[in-house]
């Protein structure tokens, strides 16, 4: 029998990626910091230390133009280098900065907001939040109420956003905020400032996740000045932006490597409990294993569409969709297969790996919550894409 | 999404498109004899240079692969022109590799003569791949016996490739459908085609000709299933397609309570679920196409192939059937041929429950 790779199910099509692809393994294989190789969980400080190796290497951001201190590559090679790391069992760098809000600077930001803003999201100085839901706004983001009155030299904003990863130590939000109440539709009157979180009215709060990490806070915004040089893009376009800015999450957020790394977690489980000899696992086992490869093949499709400048409209939605259940089945068959010992609090060791099932099964859930979730997705598709009546 | 294609390829696929069209339809369908080949399509079949698609001569300057053949298929599958040419190039292959000069594949090529694989042997049903048929020594002199059970399109054809053993090793047979102890029992199914077992009862070695033993036969005789999955799943696709867009035609023009009913969220995000499951069946179809032409396919990728084809399309079906309604309760709407057909091509080879178990045996999920 041929070992089957669910990570690497397909061969690269270049030799140049091929190439490019035995270079990224062999760096990462020997600069993943130890404490953040293969491990259960990790403190939010080692991850900048793994940023900052990245930085020097040059791959920090691939997929930045190379005069902002990108690599220009290719989408099939940004894919490579994520695959390269999770192949090493290390987590990928916060994308809030460098694949958020970075993006936007550099199409919409001044050269003021470049210079100042760019270098830093590089070397990982400056740490990104994004500032979008609110407790009135979640799948509706676009009545959101934080708001934004002119002053003299900028804007005074009041307000409160919640579920923000990282909002409680994060230097800088990028936030969605309302600056005409009056506009119709309610889209047309949000701009996006970038706060300085340090800033005098600034207060925060954590939020623990399901995990019982920290990760996710709320901020109360009261009378905080924010200088006019920080807003992003035009007054009252905001939400053209932020579409963009979630178009470009959802590229980067379901990737087939994450569910792909879940399912082999839950085959070492199942080795473990006997639950592998149990026909009923082996058969939803089997159907992951095939709806994985039919996303796996989806993605490369879409990579190469992508760098051919033809991907379709639909492509973004489709990936998400796809792709966040994807992952959560595969966190909640990692659960099924463990039984008994699902519950338990401590890391235990399944076929001598580290693991917690609880975690991975928790961090499932964000999948179908976080950038969207798929029932706006279909919302999305059904009238843009199948163009069903209102 | 669209495939990255070059321009051979860009021209077949028109081509296969316009050809599928022009020949095929439904109610083509509809009227056909189960089991019996429609010759004028299938001259034009011949025209077009479909059936000597991986004969290295014939394709001299535009190398054709699995790939090509499923780009056809899937026009022929939206379009229901119905007729055996996945049998048919699966067989040429074959017959291409251990001989590309052999006359019989000219005579193939232009439509002249018929040859269908016959590989699965003896299957009990569910799972259709059985005990081969075998060859017995009498004073010197080969015999062959055994079955082969549920093969496609045997009607039209003149000849079969048999897969055989002698003694367990596997060999390739060309028999004449008119060869003395082969009898061909031939039933109707409710797509509106036929199934075919054959039976080999004492059957003279001397009235066939052996193209292949030993490694190359066996080789060969796994790709011919491998191709004839992959070639099934592409006709599945494109059937899966041709119900969809009836089934949003009727979201947009079918009222109740007033409304159009593609209006209801509950039915926009079914259908949504449909659209996904097709185009994450078109890239797994033709990455897995694409990766059988270039010899890097893992052998578990084919049943996970045909396991998302009969899955995906039967879901599109059913979801189809429910949104005509009482209409999709009726023999004379054309949504209810589509779920016929579909269930017929699923349960061909091997059904997504079977194709599920192989994947899970080649995958070390299920020893």
């Amino acid at each position: 029998m041929i070992a089957w790779d669910n990570t690497s199910p397909f061969v690269d099509a270049t030799a140049e990626d091929r190439a490019f692809r035995q270079e990224v393994r062999e760096w990462v294989t020997a600069n993943v910091p130890e404490n953040l190789r293969n491990v259960v969980r990790f403190e939010r400080s080692a991850l900048r230390e793994w940023h900052f190796r990245l930085y020097q290497r040059g791959w920090i951001a691939p997929h930045w133009p190379k005069q902002y201190g990108g690599m220009d590559a290719s989408l099939t090679q940004q894919i490579i280098l994520f695959e390269e790391i999770e192949r090493a069992g290390a987590p990928t760098p916060w994308p809030h900065g460098l694949d958020f809000i970075g993006p936007l600077i550099i199409e919409a930001g001044t050269p003021a907001q470049k210079a100042r803003f760019l270098p830093r999201i590089l070397s990982g100085e400056d740490l990104w939040c994004q500032g979008y839901s609110e407790p009135g706004a979640g799948s509706d983001l676009a009545s959101l109420a934080t708001r934004a009155e002119a002053s003299e030299d900028g804007f005074i904003v009041n307000g409160h956003k919640i579920w923000t990863t990282n909002g409680d130590i994060a230097d800088w939000m990028f936030a969605l905020v309302r600056t005409d109440p009056a506009a119709t539709p309610k889209h047309a009157g949000i701009s996006m400032l970038l706060i300085d979180m340090h800033s005098p009215g600034v207060t925060r709060r954590l939020i623990e996740t399901l995990k019982g990490e920290d990760e996710f806070a709320e901020e109360f915004f009261d009378n905080v000045f924010v200088p006019r040089e920080n807003l992003l893009g035009d007054l009252n376009q905001g939400w053209r932006l932020a579409t963009r800015l979630l178009g470009a999450e959802r590229f980067n957020t379901a990737h087939p490597r994450s569910a792909a790394v879940y399912l082999n977690r839950a085959r070492r489980i199942a080795r473990t409990t006997g639950a592998l000899d149990d026909p009923v696992v082996r058969t939803r086992l089997a159907e992951l294993e095939t709806d994985l490869l039919a996303f796996s093949a989806f993605y490369s499709h879409a990579a190469a569409l992508h760098a051919a400048n033809r991907a379709p409209a639909s492509m973004a939605q489709t990936i998400k969709l796809a792709g966040s259940e994807l992952w959560q089945r595969a966190s909640e068959l990692m659960m099924l297969v463990a039984g008994s010992r699902g519950p338990l609090v401590e890391d235990q060791s399944f076929d001598g790996a580290p693991m917690n099932v609880a975690l991975d099964l928790f961090d499932g859930r964000r999948g179908t919550i976080g950038g969207g979730t798929p029932e706006i997705q279909r919302n999305i598709l059904a009238r843009r894409i199948l163009e069903l009546p209102a | 999404m669209e495939l990255l294609l070059n321009e051979d390829q860009r021209l077949l696929a028109d081509t296969a498109a316009r050809l599928s069209r022009d020949l095929g339809g439904i109610k083509r369908a509809r009227a056909a004899v189960p089991g019996e080949i429609d010759h004028l399509a299938w001259s034009a079949i011949a025209q077009a240079g479909w059936l000597d698609l991986f004969v290295p001569e014939a394709a001299a300057d535009n190398p054709f692969g699995v790939f090509e053949l499923a780009l056809i298929l899937r026009e022929m599958g939206r379009h229901w022109l119905v007729a055996p040419l996945a049998c048919v190039n699966a067989a040429t292959r074959a017959l291409a590799i251990t001989n590309p000069q052999a006359l019989l594949l000219r005579e193939i090529g232009c439509g002249r003569r018929i040859v269908v694989p016959a590989v699965q042997g003896r299957g009990t049903g569910f799972h259709p791949e059985g005990p081969l048929p075998s060859i017995r020594r009498d004073r010197g002199k080969g015999l062959l016996d055994g079955e082969h059970r549920f093969i496609p399109t045997v009607g039209g054809a003149d000849t079969l490739l048999v897969a055989a053993s002698e003694s367990g090793t596997p060999c390739l047979l060309l028999v004449s459908s008119k060869t003395p102890g082969l009898t061909i029992e031939t039933k109707p199914t409710f797509d509106n085609a036929a199934t075919s077992n054959l039976v080999f009862t004492g059957v003279a070695l001397t009235d066939c000709e052996v193209v292949a033993s030993g490694p190359l036969a066996a080789r060969l005789i796994e790709e011919t299933r491998q191709i004839l999955a992959i070639a099934v799943s592409a006709e599945l696709l494109g059937l899966g397609e041709s119900a969809f867009a009836l089934t949003l035609d009727q979201l947009k023009t079918r009222k109740q309570f007033g409304r159009l009913i593609g209006s209801f969220q509950i039915l926009q995000h079914r259908a949504v679920d449909c659209f996904v499951a097709l185009e994450l069946l078109n890239s797994l179809l033709f990455r897995v196409a694409a990766a059988f032409d270039d010899g890097t396919a893992h052998p578990a990728m084919i049943p996970a192939l045909k396991a998302k084809a009969g899955q995906s399309v039967l879901m599109v079906m059913r979801q189809s059937l429910q949104m005509h309604g009482a209409m999709g309760y009726t023999q004379e709407h054309d949504i209810g041929m589509h779920y016929k057909w579909a269930l017929a091509l699923s349960a061909l080879y091997g059904n997504e429950a079977d194709q599920l178990s192989r994947f899970a045996a080649t995958t070390g999920i299920a020893s």
